[in-house]
């Protein structure tokens, strides 16, 4: 069954930041050969970067596959060419996540970030462990700076992603 | 005496603020101050963040480097994400002159901008440059008991064209500071395996998979201890062995040490100070 394929992918990759590299590519397998999860998980690096350079855009944006990196920078790090491999996936998750395709989990730390300039928000748990460990309760963060977090705010609204933010501006 | 800015980042002053108690006090004791950097945000961290949207990931950094710049010292981050987001942020901005007129464009809507007049340490690097001789001298309490192994995790080290802290494949940076306390660092095969918390949100059953490849490989070795100096490293080994354990039937009890911990016993501050009572998986005879 012939898949199909977009010719423009490769350029839609190359001008995303981390995905400049990706040419470079001349399927060695030295990035699939170093990868943690590739022992766990079907994930195999150099079959996505394979697709992609096919232009097999649906395939390797609505797949698991390029979330299963741990971004270990090991591949990288090895790579014969230099291609900035875990880049490269990052890069792929950015347009994956245009698309709509972004984990549930991940999106959530987007909202927590969003909604309190942190990605783990500060519980009465936290501020009580604070103060027994002679620290202050609320260190000077954005958490404790409205002002502080709507300048976050305003810089995330101008992202390239702000329809992650509809449910969380919703709930105000 | 020579002072930075601290980063805090979120993990650890929401989550592990002993690392936080303990790091301060530690620094002080061998001659590093350090400054709040007022109203900074999350780094943004480089796994979620970074995956999700590049543009904000960077502008949210470049705010922060901002702050840092105004107080006019060094970022002294103690976290690996921290330090990973910020050095690439700072790396691209200060290389990029394209990339740093649009950020800077973005950070004028909130009166900020990025200048590019400092640089960003991790507390295991300025550990190490304070050298053997100070740290020496200061020890009060050997750690003569402790086979420790180094966990020094991927964004300590990783990717080298970017972070110069110790070899991206053989870093001996951790080892070399358990030394100076008097404990043995004990070498392993798997030392640079990532520890797996970067899928944990999407496959938890595949991180425990590769945590227990590390741990397993831990117990064919002399270790009776693991140190780390990246708080979602150390939040995996502490509270993930138990489920480790669990899930495939055997038994991991490595007492887990933060860098600064460790130094903080060695030092003389007592374990309640450390706040060694706040780890899930016990600590024993230390």
């Amino acid at each position: 069954m012939s898949k199909k394929r977009d010719p423009k992918f490769r350029k839609e990759i190359l001008s995303t930041p981390g995905g400049e590299t990706i040419q470079h590519c001349y399927q060695c397998g030295s990035c699939t050969g170093g990868c943690p999860t590739s022992f766990y998980t079907n994930f195999r690096v150099r079959k996505v970067i394979h697709q992609s350079l096919l232009g097999l855009r649906d395939d390797v944006l609505s797949g698991n596959d390029i979330w299963m990196c741990t971004v270990c920078f090991t591949c990288q790090e090895r790579c014969p060419t230099g291609v900035e491999v875990t880049d490269l996936m990052l890069a792929l998750r950015n347009l994956a996540t245009k698309e709509g395709y972004a984990p549930a989990p991940l999106k959530n730390v987007f909202k927590a970030l969003f909604e309190t300039g942190h990605e783990f928000p500060f519980t009465g748990y936290t501020r009580k462990l604070r103060r027994e460990l002679g620290l202050s309760e609320t260190p000077p963060l954005t958490i404790s700076s409205p002002k502080a977090l709507e300048e976050v705010q305003k810089l995330m609204k101008m992202g390239g992603v702000s329809h992650l933010l509809k449910s969380s501006e919703m709930k105000k | 005496m020579k002072e930075y800015a601290l980063f805090l980042g979120c993990l650890i002053p929401a989550r592990l603020p002993h690392i936080e108690a303990i790091s301060v006090k530690v620094l002080d004791k061998l001659g590093i101050k350090t400054k709040d950097i007022v109203n900074a945000s999350c780094c943004p961290d480089p796994v979620v963040m970074k995956s999700l949207d590049f543009h904000s990931w960077l502008a949210i950094a470049a705010r922060n480097l901002s702050l840092a710049e105004e107080t006019g010292a060094d970022i002294l981050t103690l976290c690996s994400g921290c330090f990973s987001t910020l050095s690439k942020a700072n790396h691209l901005l200060k290389h990029n002159a394209e990339l740093k007129g649009e950020v800077n464009k973005l950070l004028s809507e909130i009166n900020r901008s990025f200048s590019g007049k400092i640089n960003v340490k991790h507390v295991v690097e300025i550990i190490r440059d304070i050298g053997k001789e100070t740290i020496e001298q200061q020890v009060k309490k050997p750690l003569k008991q402790l086979k420790v192994a180094s966990h020094p995790g991927c964004h300590l080290v990783r990717p080298s064209n970017i972070l110069h802290v110790d070899d991206p494949n053989t870093p001996t940076i951790q080892d070399e500071i358990v030394s100076w306390v008097g404990a043995e660092p004990v070498n392993y095969a798997l030392k640079m395996l990532c520890c797996g918390v970067g899928i944990k949100m999407v496959d938890p059953e595949a991180n425990l998979s590769l945590l227990r490849e590390k741990l397993a490989n831990l117990k064919e070795t002399e270790a009776n201890c693991i140190v780390t100096s990246c708080p979602f490293c150390f939040m995996q080994f502490d509270k993930e062995q138990r489920e480790v354990s669990r899930k495939f039937g055997e038994s991991y009890t490595f007492p887990v040490f933060y860098i600064t911990e460790l130094l903080g016993l060695a030092l003389g501050f007592s374990p309640e100070e450390v706040g060694l009572h706040l780890h899930t998986t016990p600590v024993k005879e230390v």
